[in-house]
C-alpha cells in the first residue's frame, strides 16, 4: 500500500469511518495490517473483511481479530456473492491494481457503495517537478522513485470524475486532502489525495437501508462542500 | 522422555471408551458397532463447557496429539501446537483428540478383534468414510458431555474432518481451522492413493487382507508409505534437505544398493512405518479420503455451507502440491458465497504438504488470534 503522510492517513480513515453504515458490512480492498478495519469494528460496529496480498500484513490483521483473504484482489472479490457488502473501501489501492476496471466493476457487483481514495497526480508539486525540473515527481503522497514505485496507473481528479461520469457512477460525497487538511477549491491543483463515495445505480439508493438511515446534518454539510468542490475541481 | 528444555504437556495417556453398542449406520448403509474409541484430552473443561477444541489427526496419526507416552521416542504429532502457552493453549482450552474409525491406534479398525467372531476384522471390516469418522467423534463428545465445540481443527485428513464437522453438525461447531486440505479428493490425489493400495495388495503377504496371524505385507506397506511420503514433501524442500548428495559413498556405486541420501531417507520412512502402522488400515483410510466430497448430498459446495455459521480459518501452503492452495481457495469461496466468514492465509515455505505439522511458527500467531476471536464471537 502507498505510503502516505500520517496526517492525511488519519483524515482519510476518519472520512471512511464516517461514511460506513453502522452495523453494516464492509470490505476493505488492500486492507494492509487492518488498522482501518479495526477502527470500523470499534467505532461503527460493522462486520468487516479485508483482502491483502502481503503475508506479513495478513498475519497482523488476523492478530487484530479480523477476517482476511490473503491473495490478490481479483481473486478475493470473486469469492463474494452479489451485493454482499454495504460498502467496499479501496483506499490508496486503485493506482496499484493490474486491472482497475475489472476490480471496480467487481466492487460494484459485491458492494452497494464504494469508497475510493487515490493520490492526485495533478498536484501542483508533481506538475512543477515534471514541467519545470523535468523529473519524475516525488512528493509526500507519491514518495517513490520511478524504479521502486508500486504505482501502475497515473490518474488525476479530472480524469477520475470524467471516468465516473462516463460510467454513470454517482458521486454521493467527495473530499480532498492536503497536508492533513481538507481543502475545498482548486482541488485538482492543490489536493494530494482525493476521496469519493460512489454508487453504481442511483435506483438502489431509493431502497431503505442502513446508508439512508445514517445520514446526518454533518453529512449533508459535507455533501454541500463536495458540490462546491466539484466546480473547484473543474478549475484545477 | 523430555529434556529440561521441553515446554510441553509432559506425560499423557490415552483413554478408551466403548461407544455405539447398539451399532451405528455407516454412510455405506451398513450397521456397525460396538466401537472402541481411543482418545486423549488435555487442559480443563470450563464449567460452562465452552472451551472444548477437537483436534483431528491425518492419515497416519493417532490420539496422541501432544505430550509424551512412556518409552516413546517422539512426542505427539502436534506437540509443537498443543500445550501450555502454545497455539492450542491447554491453560485456556480443553483439547480433545481421538483416533479415527478404521485406524490402528486404539480405535476400532480392521486389525481390531471383532467381538462377534473373536478374530481380527481384517477384510470384513466395513468401508468407512470421513463422515463416519466424524459421527463416531460426535458420539465421543456426547459421552464427554460436551454439546458444542469452540473449535474443530486439523490438517490434511484432519482438515476434512473439521470441514465435515462444520457441515454435518453446524450447531455444534463454533469455529473450524482447516489446514492443507481439500473439499474433495481430486483425481491426482485418488491416483496416489491407488498406487499405495496397489503396492500393498500386490504383496503376496497381504493375502486378501487376512494376515494377522502371519508377517503381513511389509514390503507393500513400505512402498506405499514411500509413495505417500514423496507427496508430502516439495521439490524445493527435497532439494534443500538432500540435494543430490550420496549416502555413505564418494562415487556412484553403479549398482542398485543405495546411492542417494533421498533413497536412504525414503527406505527408512517405509521401514519405520511398517513397524507402526497396519496395512489394512492404510487401505481403509485412503479409501475414506478418496470418497471424501463435502458437496455430496448438497446441490453445490456453497450450498453445503449454507447451514453453517462457524468462523473458519483456512491455511494453505504455497509449497503443498498434494493439496494445492487452489483447492483451499475453493473452500474459502464457497464459505463466503454462502454468507459465511472465512479467513484464508497462505504462508510461504518449502515444506510441502507436511507444512501443517512443521510450520508451527507461522501458524501459531494465526491460530492463537483466531481462537481468541472465536471465543469472543457472538452469533447473530
Amino acid at each position: 500500500m502507498l505510503r502516505q503522510r500520517r496526517s492525511n492517513r488519519i483524515l482519510i480513515d476518519d472520512w471512511v469511518v464516517n461514511h460506513a453504515p453502522a452495523g453494516g458490512r464492509v470490505l476493505d480492498i488492500g486492507c494492509g495490517t487492518g488498522e482501518l478495519l479495526a477502527r470500523l469494528v470499534r467505532e461503527r460496529n460493522v462486520r468487516t473483511t479485508g483482502i491483502e496480498i502481503s503475508e506479513e500484513c495478513v498475519v497482523k490483521a488476523v492478530q487484530k481479530g479480523l477476517s482476511v483473504h490473503h491473495g490478490n484482489v481479483e481473486e478475493g472479490l470473486d469469492h463474494y456473492a452479489d451485493q454482499s457488502f454495504d460498502l467496499v473501501v479501496m483506499s490508496l489501492t486503485v493506482q496499484e491494481l493490474s486491472q482497475p476496471m475489472h476490480v471496480l466493476r467487481q466492487s460494484f457487483r459485491v458492494g452497494r457503495q464504494l469508497v475510493i481514495v487515490f493520490p492526485n497526480f495533478a498536484h501542483w508539486l508533481t506538475r512543477v517537478q515534471l514541467a519545470l525540473r523535468g523529473r519524475a515527481p516525488r512528493t509526500p503522497s507519491l514518495p517513490y522513485t520511478w524504479y521502486e514505485s508500486p504505482n501502475r496507473h497515473v490518474l488525476t481528479i479530472k480524469d477520475w470524475e470524467e471516468f465516473c461520469q462516463q460510467r454513470h457512477w454517482r458521486c454521493v460525497d467527495k473530499a480532498f486532502v492536503t497536508k492533513g487538511k481538507r481543502i475545498a477549491w482548486w482541488a485538482n491543483l492543490r489536493a494530494e489525495v482525493a476521496m469519493y463515495l460512489l454508487e453504481a445505480e442511483p435506483a438502489a439508493r431509493s431502497q431503505p437501508g442502513p446508508a439512508g438511515a445514517r445520514r446526518t446534518k454533518k453529512d449533508d454539510k459535507n455533501a454541500a462542500v463536495a458540490n462546491k468542490d466539484e466546480s473547484a475541481a473543474k478549475q484545477g | 522422555m523430555a529434556t529440561t528444555e521441553y515446554d510441553g504437556l509432559g506425560l499423557v495417556e490415552t483413554h478408551k471408551v466403548v461407544l455405539c453398542e447398539q451399532g451405528l449406520t455407516l454412510d455405506s448403509g451398513v450397521p456397525f458397532g460396538p466401537i472402541t474409541v481411543a482418545y486423549e484430552a488435555y487442559g480443563t473443561l470450563s464449567p460452562a463447557k465452552d472451551n472444548a477444541i477437537m483436534v483431528c489427526h491425518a492419515l497416519s496419526g493417532g490420539a496422541n496429539a501432544a505430550g509424551w507416552h512412556e518409552g516413546n521416542k517422539h512426542p505427539g504429532w502436534w506437540d509443537n501446537m498443543i500445550g501450555p502457552g502454545k497455539a492450542f493453549d491447554t491453560d485456556r482450552y480443553f483439547v480433545i483428540c481421538s483416533n479415527v474409525l478404521g485406524s490402528c491406534y486404539g480405535t476400532t479398525g480392521p486389525s481390531s478383534i471383532s467381538p462377534h467372531t473373536g478374530k481380527p476384522y481384517g477384510p470384513t471390516f466395513p468401508v468407512v468414510t470421513v463422515g463416519d469418522m466424524v459421527q463416531v467423534q460426535a458420539h465421543l463428545l456426547d459421552h464427554l458431555g460436551i454439546e458444542r465445540l469452540l473449535c474443530v481443527a486439523g490438517g490434511s485428513m484432519g482438515g476434512m474432518q473439521a470441514l465435515q464437522w462444520a457441515v454435518s453438525y453446524p450447531q455444534r461447531v463454533k469455529s473450524a481451522i482447516v489446514m492443507a486440505c481439500t473439499h474433495r479428493h481430486s483425481p491426482q490425489q485418488i491416483a496416489f492413493n491407488e498406487v499405495a493400495r496397489q503396492a500393498i495388495m500386490a504383496d503376496p503377504a497381504w493375502n486378501g487382507g487376512n494376515y494377522y496371524d502371519q508377517v503381513g505385507p511389509r514390503l507393500g506397506l513400505a512402498v506405499a508409505r514411500m509413495v505417500g511420503h514423496v507427496t508430502y514433501l516439495s521439490d524445493r524442500g527435497m532439494e534443500a534437505k538432500f540435494g543430490r548428495r550420496l549416502q555413505n559413498r564418494e562415487k556412484f556405486g553403479y549398482d542398485f544398493s543405495l546411492d542417494f541420501e533421498v533413497e536412504s531417507y525414503l527406505r527408512y520412512q517405509g521401514k519405520s512405518f511398517v513397524e507402526r502402522f497396519d496395512a489394512n488400515s492404510l487401505l481403509y483410510i485412503t479409501k475414506a479420503l478418496d470418497y471424501f466430497d463435502l458437496a455430496n448430498g448438497h446441490a453445490s459446495l456453497t450450498e453445503a455451507f449454507t447451514g453453517s455459521r462457524s468462523l473458519y480459518l483456512l491455511l494453505a501452503y504455497s509449497s503443498d502440491w498434494l493439496y494445492p492452495p487452489v483447492q483451499m481457495k475453493e473452500i474459502a469461496q464457497a464459505i463466503r458465497r454462502s454468507g459465511g466468514d472465512a479467513t484464508y492465509c497462505e504462508p510461504s515455505g518449502i515444506y510441502g504438504h507436511d507444512s501443517f505439522l512443521v510450520e508451527h511458527e507461522a501458524q501459531a500467531p494465526l491460530v492463537t488470534s483466531f481462537l481468541e476471536r472465536a471465543q469472543k464471537h457472538r452469533e447473530e
